[in-house]
């Protein structure tokens, strides 16, 4: 049922956009006072966007927000706080050396004189705390705390300014289920006060729970909003989050005699509290898709292969033969290259050439002496640069001069040139326009049948349908399962990285979901 | 501090094995801790407060000084050595600010403000003392207010910055005085340097009193806390609606403001207002503040810690000095103690990591090694 009252806040056709892509278009969104509103959306579907709009984090291109009736500009987060808007980030930010009281009373100290009034702001910490059933030294540092005092802690510091909506993102992820009950009865409690909440959650039976209204994005569209009718059964609302068409990227054709030469093979990854018990095998000519939810620790396989993290236990096999993979550098000796997300920082030397680019991994190849002559690196460096299928006049051009899908074909041609036989890709396309993007998913394509294996790391659903030949889905750290030809749909992807194995999905219409699944021990 | 949160509250696995507590290790796992009294106050008896953690090094130099000499532990060697360093310490007061606030905060210029403030007071010499260290330090302020405003509105790296106004200052001081010294006759300037307070002498009033009233900015006031809150976590200081330029512009002239009042002290001593003084002082004072523990990346460290630096800094020079060891050597000795007290600072902060220990041995060796070629092959003879 509807609220009779007008909502506490509205958003009314906003839109965002980032470079070229479109974070937001045209989003309507009505918050009311003691309700709690569930924001939901696969990755990358304009969530985070939506939530940093309203903590004033965010200015949108268009559309108006409108808070108590009233129109505002919302130029930064102090304004937001101000007309009682206060937003806890997934990743929990807060001053770790500061006592709790102080965490939750900065940028609004109670004092006298310019002086803080130490007593006062650790009585209204305790007060406030004490409201979300929390009882700790409020003048002990907050680092020190488990993070489920930390989270809540970060919910007082909205209250104690007289909060009149609180946005969540995620807040669940590091609690236990016992905190995590905690939590529910709290928020229970705010909304009963008359606190109107924007919950933003992967897990299902949290939103349901607490959830009266319901928005539901995808590619930074409205999709749905339901005022007053809950949050839907898990088929409808997988539904409502997929249903975009997948585009092919290459011919199906190419597939894909993978499988008969495994040249990678992982056995027990354990990394505490990041990966537990992760095992899978890579094959020649294959490319296999490693995908999951933010934090399901896609990432941090990569870092491990490559020796960036140490694993606490993990046996690595090469070719069948076991190897100690200890640094960047070990993993290369076995022609096994990372091609990283973050390329700017941690693919490219900006100031440098593409060609010096390309063979910065590889100097002492085409070095005469100590000297690296052009002359005689020039024709392998040209061959690479046109396999990537950059321009023969980018050569010598500044690689940060050049636009950021040309910057990855020169990381990925910086990877490869060594020989590399494993090719490893954290979000290869990120930020990449469609066009380029198409030209990088033919080049893996061409890649894997040359019989490089390819392992991709992406949140972008798309991308892993229309790529691989295989996918691994990873939730909280473990394989949830993995997933091959017809079976990799949307659907069953994101039932396995939101639900798990079949055990919590509930029922789903197509097959079980066990007989999908191959094993993660393959 | 900083990174550590951005791992540690990321998954909640992490946490336990990340912090090990300031209050003594155990984590509140608890949301319901009851009506146990806080355990940080019976633990904290046996540890330090962080800030003091250098506390030992001087009660070290303290206790070899009296050893090693007898003239060491005598008023009349105190009174010398804490107005020789009042100078550096207040410098050392205005790096510590601007350090603690973070973003790669740093100042260079002081040194070369502390001249020109000198040297632009002295033109007002003529209108008597107050208008001579109102020029003074308008000048620091001003010069800080440049920095400030580079950092913390303009975005522009602390350390370019400050390197730019550092020579642009000096050029300034240069081009005002002509190139000379310029004579500062007047009795009133000196005699804050000759006359004592009780018994303690004027320039060590100032820079003592100096360092309690920032002290006590830093401990209770709101702007205090706030400065240590956005040299913390920046993003956690501005999501909480901390003006977090306005704070940083402050900063960066209260450094200037102090450096203002370092040439006053400098001109008092000397008589003259030259501007070539006081350069390098930047460094020893950012020595000083490092020695006493606080972090270059900003956050963690006080006033109390970078006082413990400049006393052990100058304690050792004091003690070099009274023993005539050569002062080619004491630059050197110098030298070593910064590199001691951070990798004693490395080692407590992030614990002893056996790559780290194996790291700092090959240095030292290194240095061993370099110590024995120059001594032997290199020595002068």
């Amino acid at each position: 049922m509807p609220p009779a009252e007008q909502p506490f806040l509205s958003l009314r056709n906003v839109s965002k956009r980032y470079a070229n892509v479109h974070a937001l278009s045209g989003v309507d969104l009505d918050l009311y006072a003691g309700r709690c509103h569930a924001l939901v959306g696969e990755n990358g579907a304009g969530k985070s966007t939506l939530i940093k709009v309203i903590g004033g984090l965010v200015q949108p291109d268009e559309g108006t927000l409108t808070v108590g009736g009233a129109e505002q500009h919302l130029r930064n987060p102090a304004q937001a706080l101000k007309l009682g808007i206060s937003v806890v980030p997934q990743e929990l930010i807060f001053v770790p050396g500061m006592s709790v009281a102080e965490n939750i009373a900065l940028g609004e100290f109670d004092g006298r004189g310019g002086f803080v009034d130490s007593r006062a702001i650790v009585q209204r910490s305790q007060e406030v705390l004490a409201r979300l059933g929390v009882h700790v030294d409020c003048r002990a540092p907050l680092g020190t705390m488990s993070p489920a005092v930390q989270q809540l802690a970060m919910i007082a510091r909205g209250l104690s300014r007289q909060a009149r909506l609180l946005v969540l993102d995620e807040p669940t992820a590091a609690l236990s289920d016992q905190e995590a009950e905690h939590l529910f009865a709290v928020l229970e409690d705010l909304k009963s006060e008359g606190i109107g909440i924007l919950y933003v959650s992967h897990r299902m039976d949290e939103l349901r729970r607490l959830a009266e209204d319901m928005t539901v994005l995808r590619d930074g569209q409205l999709i749905e909003s339901r005022i007053g009718e809950g949050v839907p059964d898990d088929n409808r609302l997988i539904e409502l989050m997929v249903g975009r068409s997948v585009e092919r990227f290459f011919s199906a054709d190419r597939h894909r005699s993978a499988g008969d030469k495994e040249v990678l093979r992982v056995e027990g990854l354990n990394r505490e509290g990041v990966l537990s018990d992760i095992n899978f095998s890579l094959h020649a000519g294959e490319i296999l898709a490693l995908t999951g939810l933010m934090g399901s620790g896609r990432t941090e396989v990569l870092r491990c292969l490559v020796g960036v993290d140490r694993a606490d236990t993990m046996k690595l096999f090469v070719d069948g033969e076991e190897t100690r993979i200890r640094s960047p550098r070990d993993a290369q000796r076995v022609g096994m290259m990372l091609v990283p997300e973050e390329r700017k920082a941690q693919g490219l030397v900006e100031m440098m050439s593409v060609a010096d680019n390309i063979c910065l991994p590889n100097l002492r190849k085409w070095a005469k002496g100590p000297f690296v002559l052009d002359r005689s690196r020039r024709a392998d460096v040209t061959d690479m640069v046109a396999k990537v299928g950059l321009q023969a006049s980018k050569y010598g051009a500044a690689a940060g001069s050049l636009s950021g899908g040309n910057q990855q074909k020169v990381v990925i041609g910086k990877s490869l040139i060594g020989g590399t036989r494993i090719l490893l890709l954290d979000e290869p396309t990120r930020g990449i326009d469609a066009a380029v993007k198409h030209e990088i998913y033919a080049l893996l394509g061409s890649l894997a049948d040359e019989g490089c294996a390819v392992l991709v790391v992406s949140s972008e659903m798309l991308e892993v349908l229309g790529l691989a030949d295989r996918v691994i889905v990873l939730r909280s750290g473990a394989v949830a399962g993995t997933l091959s030809g017809e079976q990799a749909t949307e659907r069953n992807i994101l039932e396995l990285a939101m639900l798990g194995s079949g055990a919590d999905s509930g029922p789903s219409d197509n097959a079980p979901l066990g007989e999908q699944i191959e094993g993660s021990r393959t | 501090m900083n990174q550590r949160s951005g791992t540690s509250t990321r998954r909640g696995a992490d946490v336990k094995s990340v912090e090990a507590g300031a209050d003594g290790g155990e984590k509140t796992g608890d949301l319901d801790r009851g009506d146990t009294p806080p355990a940080s106050g019976r633990i904290r008896r046996f540890r330090l407060p962080r800030e003091a953690s250098m506390l030992p090094a001087l009660v070290v130099v303290l206790v070899l000084g009296s050893v090693l000499s007898p003239s060491f532990l005598t008023t009349q060697n105190f009174e010398t050595v804490l107005k020789i360093t009042s100078v550096v310490g207040l410098l050392a007061v205005g790096q510590t600010l601007v350090i603690l606030s973070g973003g790669g905060g740093i100042d260079l210029s002081v040194g070369a403000v502390a001249a020109v403030s000198a040297v632009v007071g002295a033109l007002y010499a003529g209108y008597g003392l107050t208008a001579f260290i109102v020029a003074a330090v308008l000048t620091g302020s001003f010069i800080g207010l440049i920095n400030g405003l580079g950092v913390s509105r303009a975005f522009l790296q602390p350390f370019i910055v400050t390197l730019a106004t550092m020579t642009i200052a000096r050029g300034a001081a240069f081009y005002i005085s002509g190139g000379t010294p310029l004579i500062v006759s007047m009795p009133d300037l000196n005699a804050i340097s000759t006359s004592k307070l009780w018994f303690v002498p004027v320039p060590a009033v100032l820079f003592i009193g100096t360092a309690v009233v920032v002290h006590i900015v830093l401990r209770y006031t709101v702007w205090g806390r706030e400065i240590y809150a956005v040299g913390g976590t920046e993003e956690a200081a501005y999501l909480s609606g901390v003006p977090v330029a306005r704070r940083r512009l402050l900063v960066y002239i209260a450094s200037g403001f102090l450096a203002g009042v370092a040439g006053v002290l400098l001109a008092s001593f000397t008589a003259t207002a030259d501007a070539n003084a006081a350069s390098g002082y930047e460094l020893s004072a950012i020595a000083a503040v490092v020695v006493g523990g606080t972090a270059l990346a900003g956050g963690q460290g006080s006033i109390v810690g970078t006082m413990i630096g400049v006393l052990v800094i100058a304690f050792t020079g004091n003690i070099l000095n009274l023993m005539n060891v050569d002062p080619f050597m004491q630059l050197l000795i110098n030298g070593l103690i910064v590199l001691v007290a951070v990798s004693l600072e490395a080692q407590r902060r992030s614990g002893s990591s056996r790559g780290r220990l194996r790291g700092l041995a090959i240095m030292y060796g290194t240095i061993g090694v370099g110590a024995l070629i120059m001594f032997t092959v290199l020595a002068p003879s």
